[in-house]
């Protein structure tokens, strides 16, 4: 069961806020906690489905570091985002690493559960394929942005997806510093 | 390939534009239908579900790939792709790619010209034939294993 604070945290989130009571419910009493450590991994490329993921607290990098140690970022989920949907819904290994920036606390949905509901409840699709389908739009931009604008334009771009949750905070409050170092804003900024 | 199913599962408007770089034939099942099946069918949503997470899988990779991987490798995993109507045919029974250079150059973010001169190596190595307009994809197994060369 989540604590107060948490649930609140947790209706502030986009996703969460637009999801039929029961399925708040279904998630706030079987989600676990998790704490990750700076640089701990989530789960890595090729792993099977654990089930999915919230960031609460802290960082967690979704991408892939190659065997000489090169850094690739596809995005980067901060409070509140849901990952992991690809694999529960693809029933693929994960495609990508998920690895902690810093210190970060998680709320996972484990498999089991999230398979239980989703056999009682099938309507429960829709709701995993608007994460998948937030995700896609943004890569979708991000890729075509690669190909047809300047770092100026790219990188203003990327500021607002992260400040905005990639599309998953109601507001978008300004933070007064983002959490990303300036080498890994190069490295999602990178090719040009 | 299916497309359009974003604006279904989030109901905003269209993300990007579909434009035919050819004559072509489509399947279109509007609005009405779809949505109508639907709501008889909640189910559904996971099929729909898999057409975004299909795309989604290909573009993290391919967003990985622009900071981690050369061109050649690049190159290698896009022919691919389109071999395989981007993980949408059962097997790959089409060995050729119906794109010009200049469209190739503009996927994979780099000049006509190093396209050409990668196009130019892979067809000297005995991988593909180039003709007008058209590639000819001759050994995919190789293709597949410069993609996930680790240099």
């Amino acid at each position: 069961m989540l604590e107060v604070q948490h649930q609140q945290q947790l209706l502030n989130n986009n996703w969460f806020a637009k999801l039929p009571q029961a399925y708040q419910q279904y998630i706030v009493q079987h989600a676990k906690y998790i704490e990750v450590a700076k640089d701990q991994a989530v789960f890595h490329s090729g792993d099977l489905f654990d089930g999915i993921y919230a960031v609460l607290n802290g960082a967690i990098r979704l991408g892939h570091v190659d065997i000489e140690g090169k850094e690739a970022v596809a995005a980067i989920a901060e409070p509140i985002m849901w990952f992991g949907e690809i694999s529960l819904i693809d029933q693929q290994p994960r495609s990508h690493d998920a690895i902690a920036i810093q210190k970060s606390t998680l709320l996972h949905l484990p498999k089991r559960d999230v398979e239980a509901f989703i056999q009682a409840t099938p309507e429960f699709w829709f709701h995993i394929a608007q994460l998948a389908s937030q995700k896609l739009r943004l890569a979708f931009l991000e890729l075509i942005a690669i190909q047809s604008q300047n770092i100026s334009q790219r990188l203003a771009q990327r500021l607002l997806f992260i400040l905005s949750g990639y599309g998953n905070h109601l507001t978008l409050k300004v933070k007064k510093q983002l959490q990303q170092s300036q080498n890994r804003l190069c490295g999602l900024e990178k090719f040009h | 390939m299916w497309f359009g199913e974003i604006s279904l599962i989030d109901q905003q408007p269209r993300s990007h534009d579909a434009i035919a770089i050819q004559k072509s034939t489509l399947l279109h099942l509007p609005k009405r239908d779809v949505e109508e099946f639907i709501q008889a069918t909640p189910e559904f949503w996971f099929h729909i579900a898999q057409l975004a997470s299909q795309k989604l899988r290909l573009a993290f990779l391919e967003l990985i790939a622009i900071q981690s991987q050369n061109i050649s490798q690049r190159l290698a995993q896009r022919l691919l792709f389109i071999l395989s109507g981007y993980g949408n045919h059962l097997s790959i029974t089409n060995d050729e790619i119906h794109l010009s250079q200049e469209q190739l150059a503009q996927m994979l973010m780099c000049s006509r010209q190093t396209i050409n001169q990668e196009l130019q190596n892979l067809e000297k190595q005995g991988i593909l034939a180039i003709a007008f307009k058209k590639i000819k994809i001759l050994d995919p197994a190789m293709l597949h294993k410069m993609a996930h060369s680790s240099e």
